[in-house]
């Protein structure tokens, strides 16, 4: 058995998402509750600032000495101007005071921690569906029901939108023009299906699109695109010059004009989360099933091909033989016989690919 | 844990862990004698979805099982351990791995080329990332200094600097800063601290860091007791048992593995430089000559090691940032694109190599499919090796070395899936050659099997019973670890047409009758005279692979030209006994340091050549096909003669590289 990367590719599925504060708040909402993308689940103080004020250095003590004077603890508020330490002496001692309204974070080695005054950090549930379990502290998993497509890379961020189809009209080669991007596409999702480059992604900026979906692009352009104000970018194929696999595209385009929710995780490799596209739907009264990960490739399952020559195309596996078989450049792997969709040839094109070059669909 | 085993092992279980796959061995007593009976692999399991190192190794029990018919787990999925009557499960199990989170360090020091450098080279010994470094040189404040350690949430902390009688000031103001990250870390995620600094403050770092709640405090000699002189492996030990330590506490299911094995999970990296210690110490010892080092290179998905092992030191360096997968995008800080272009015969943009570069990022585990990404792989293999060598060899100064050269070595241990995937063993050499560029003689082995972490770990057993270092050692030596070639790489530089070397070849097979050449004469001599002979002139800048089938022998000659040198000086004669290969003799004639052309029609005519070369598909023109007898070796060096004097033709238009028979001595 060979068990394979899994892409979701499914037209309906129920999802769980967890949204998390990167430190620990105070979550809003209750388990059971239908929540909208735009509605703030939970809330956490971040420190603004952080100051270090070296009492043992400006009363020039010993760091002992210093730990002696202090007249603070962590955890004690200090308001700009208050006591911190204190030296009584004959001639005139010596205070040493808060440069700012703080909270005092640790006070050692002749030193004290200064925290400013916390600013919020508002968490949105960023997409629509029920709280399933509340995170105490951290945050919420949230259940929807719809279509999913999980892409291989993104910038970060988790942006909602309505979907819209753009350069349906070019193929294999091209690269999608910047041009086609204009402000009647403010606040929306993009989809294409043939590479982007720089004359997008700043068009993109430029228009405040809310999100792309894109087969690829140069990885030249990854810090471009990181840098985007408030456009959330998904890859779905990889770097390079990629079209879209083409089951990826036919089911995002039937869901043209709906709300879609895009989370751009970038890729960590000891994190679950993955680049998503996810098209909700009213929860029929069946929850369908939920994604089954950790499957082996079989004889008839479907599979992606993820390198050159065959990258991109969809095929069904017809053979897995035990043996490794030689590939073009005379590596010798084991692989699956796959025949493949939309072969340009007469009759079903059947080629060997690597098991390592393959991903399960579905 | 278990106790004392007095009776032989029947079977021994090996797995590693690698960042792509999970390598399994089954080695058995056959015929009174341990030897690898089986093996399989299959995806490593401990990233998400899976985030279980044991579904990825019950899967490649499951093949290994399919293959021998042996059982390995239980209905609960537990390893049966010992082996039963029925053959059922194994008597020892050991565990390696590489592919779990690297260890999170910050590391804290004086000054950047000193001790900043010898805490990196204490780090790169095991699976550590050095996720910042805090020094006297860095511009930023200490309130960015301390958030940034706060950020990185690290899981060791290291801190050097200060020779043994020296700075103390600017160290204690290191450790007071260290005591504010902790003081401002919650309890129970502070990390472990290893202070490996001046000596003499081993208290006063105790009395300020010890005595922090939830702190564990470690103590190490100084890295750098003085300016001159570096002392890694204190630090490295215990490093590499907080790396024990922290694989088995981390998320991945590494805690229930090490409870089948009597070592626990043990590093590759510790395991691999185990094997290359013992094979440097049964290398046997040049007559006249001194132990040589053993090195080894072991380049996967996330890591690269380049090891040594010299005089019952090992000279670990693993780099937790090159890597032709998981790491690749790490590696780009550390390699140049230009220099990896170098390596291909055909144009190629640097933005389609940083494109190959993040898609192996992204999907690490594929195999390059077209010979295109195949060329690309192998280039970029090539500068990670360069890359992590150069980072090593700062720390190697004490091995024997021509000049900036590749330390002299008796063996090379090549491990990897690079060095196993290529369609000839040629492409393996070719790759180790042209990476570290090994000047005079040396032996490539390869590890296919993936035993070496295997057997590393397995020689930890040691410790518990006499019988592990017998079944390593016959494990290894029945074609566990098989040579790939001898290679001889003179040093010198290349001009057109010269003849680099003489490589004469004396068969060392007294039982059989020495061969007429296909002159038509054959001669009868005393058995022990005849021999079969082979002489082939190796000309620069190219490479020449003279067969020497494994289980074979022969007297090698070695006569450089007297611009080049085979190690014993140039124009020197070097004689050896050498054990057949895979390959052979592998003669690299192509000069050190090897020069890449900068055209690329050059690159284009060259390249492909050095693969037909050293893949056998352009054969090796000996000067006599065979020979016998002492007589003969005379008329072996008219017929050289004959020849050389169509080669001086041959370059009468460069009369001063001319080649110079006379300096050869038959």
């Amino acid at each position: 058995m060979y068990y394979p990367k899994q892409t979701p590719i499914v037209p309906l599925v129920t999802i769980m998402r967890d949204r998390m504060l990167p430190i620990r708040g105070e979550v809003l909402v209750q388990y059971g509750r239908t929540v909208a993308a735009s509605d703030t689940v939970a809330k956490a103080g971040r420190f603004s600032e952080r100051v270090i004020v070296d009492v043992a250095e400006e009363m020039k003590v010993s760091p002992e000495e210093a730990m002696a004077r202090m007249v603070v603890h962590a955890g004690n508020e200090v308001e700009a101007g208050g006591e911190l330490a204190v030296k009584k002496g004959l001639f005139g001692g010596k205070t040493v005071r808060s440069p700012m309204d703080a909270i005092v974070a640790a006070v050692e080695g002749g030193r004290v921690v200064l925290d400013g005054a916390p600013e919020v950090i508002e968490l949105k549930a960023a997409m629509p569906g029920s709280v399933t379990e509340v995170i105490e502290g951290f945050g919420v998993q949230i259940r929807m029901v719809g279509a999913l497509v999980q892409g291989v890379w993104g910038t970060g961020g988790v942006n909602a939108g309505t979907l819209q189809v753009i350069g349906a009209e070019f193929g294999e080669g091209d690269e999608l023009p910047g041009s086609l991007i204009s402000l009647n596409q403010r606040g929306s999702i993009l989809l294409t299906h043939v590479p982007i480059g720089a004359e997008v992604l700043d068009a993109a900026s430029e228009h405040r699109v809310r999100g792309l979906i894109a087969p690829s692009m140069h990885a030249s352009l990854i810090e471009t695109a990181r840098a985007m104000d408030n456009v959330s970018l998904v890859l779905t194929e990889g770097f390079g010059r990629r079209t879209m696999m083409r089951r990826i595209h036919r089911l995002l385009s039937t869901h043209a004009t709906r709300e879609v929710v895009l989370i751009a995780n970038e890729p960590q490799r000891w994190e679950h989360d993955r680049a998503e596209v996810i098209v909700p739907v009213d929860t029929p009264a069946e929850l369908p099933a939920s994604l089954q990960p950790g499957q082996p490739v079989r004889v008839g399952s479907e599979v992606r091909v993820v390198c050159a020559p065959y990258a991109g195309k969809l095929g069904t596996v017809v053979d897995l033989p035990d043996r490794t078989h030689a590939i073009a450049n005379g590596i010798k792997a084991r692989g699956a016989w796959l025949e493949l969709e939309h072969s340009q040839l007469d009759k079903p094109e059947v080629v060997f690919v690597p098991l390592a070059n393959i991903e399960l669909v579905g | 844990m278990g106790g004392l085993t007095e009776k032989p092992f029947n079977s021994i279980l090996t797995a590693d862990f690698g960042s792509v796959n999970t390598r399994v061995a089954l080695i058995g007593l056959a015929n009174g004698r341990y030897r690898l009976l089986a093996r399989a692999q299959s995806p490593t399991t401990a990233e998400p979805p899976f985030g279980d190192v044991g579904d990825g190794l019950r899967h490649a029990l499951a093949l290994l099982q399919r293959m021998t018919g042996r059982v390995f787990v239980n209905e609960g999925g537990y390893l049966i351990k010992p082996e039963r009557d029925d053959g059922a499960g194994v008597d020892q199990f050991v565990a390696t791995a590489s592919g779990g989170r690297p260890m999170r360090a910050v590391l804290m020091g004086l000054v950047p080329e000193i001790s900043v450098e010898s805490g990196r080279r204490a780090c790169n010994a095991t699976y550590m990332s050095i996720e910042d470094t805090v020094h006297l040189g860095d511009p930023r404040t200490e309130v960015e200094q301390i958030e940034s350690i706060l950020r990185v949430r690290p899981d060791v902390l290291l801190i050097v600097g200060g020779t043994d009688a020296g700075s103390e000031k600017a160290v204690m103001r290191l450790v007071n800063l260290a005591e504010m990250a902790l003081s401002l870390t919650e309890v129970g995620k502070r990390p472990r601290v290893l202070f490996a600094g001046n000596a003499e403050l081993h208290e006063p770092v105790k009395a300020i860091l010890a005595t922090l709640e939830g702190v564990e405090l470690y103590l190490a000699e100084n890295v750098r007791p003085s300016l001159a002189d570096e002392t890694l492996e204190p630090a490295q030990a215990r490093l590499g048992s907080l790396y024990d330590d922290y694989i088995t506490g981390s998320p991945g299911g590494f805690a229930e593995v090490s409870q089948w094995s009597q070592v626990g999970v043990l590093p590759t990296a510790q395991s691999v430089s185990q094997i290359l210690s013992f094979l440097e110490a049964t290398q046997p010892v040049p007559p006249g000559g001194a132990q040589l080092p053993v090195l080894g290179v072991d380049i996967g998905s996330a890591t690269t090691m380049v090891a040594a092992a010299w005089q019952k030191r090992r000279y670990v360096s693993v780099r937790s940032d090159l890597g032709l997968g998981h790491s690749a995008v790490t590696a780009l800080d550390a390699i140049d694109l230009a220099a990896l272009a170098g390596w291909l015969a055909f144009e190629a943009e640097a933005e389609d190599l940083h494109d190959y570069v993040w898609n192996k990022w992204l999907r690490p585990a594929t195999i390059p499919q077209s010979q295109t990404d195949w060329e690309i792989e192998m280039a970029f293999a090539r500068e990670i090796i360069r890359a992590a060598l150069a980072g090593a060899l700062p720390g190697w100064r004490r091995l024997p070395r021509q000049g900036d050269f590749l330390p002299d070595s008796s063996a090379i241990v090549l491990a990897g899936a690079i060095f196993e995937q290529p369609p000839h063993p040629g492409y393996a050499a070719l790759l180790a050659l042209d990476a570290l560029q090994p000047v005079g003689r040396t032996r490539l082995l390869r590890d296919p099997y993936g035993l070496l972490a295997g057997m590393g770990a397995f020689s930890y057993v040691g410790a518990l019973t006499d019988l592990a270092p017998l079944a390593v050692a016959q494990v290894l030596n029945s074609g566990g670890l098989p040579a790939l070639g001898t290679v001889l790489a003179p040093v010198g530089r290349p001009r057109s047409k010269q003849t680099a070397m003489q490589v004469t070849l004396y068969s060392m097979r007294p039982d059989e009758a020495a061969a007429s050449n296909g002159r038509g004469r054959r001669r009868r001599k005393d058995k022990e005279e005849e021999r079969r002979s082979l002489s082939v002139k190796v000309r620069a800048g190219g490479i020449a692979v003279i067969p020497l089938a494994p289980g074979a022998r022969a007297r090698v000659v070695v006569k450089p030209h007297r611009r080049w040198d085979i190690g014993a000086g140039p124009g020197k004669e070097m004689s050896f006994v050498a054990e057949g290969s895979v390959l052979g003799l592998v003669c690299d004639a192509r000069g050190r340091p090897l020069e890449l052309p900068d055209k690329m029609e050059d690159r284009a005519r060259l390249y492909p050549r050095w693969v037909d070369q050293i893949t056998g598909k352009e054969r090796v023109q000996p000067v006599e096909a065979a020979q016998a007898g002492i007589e003969a070796m005379a008329e072996e060096a008219e017929e050289a003669e004959e020849m050389e004097e169509v080669v001086e033709a041959e370059e009468a238009v460069e009369a001063d590289e001319s080649f110079d028979l006379d300096e050869f001595e038959f």
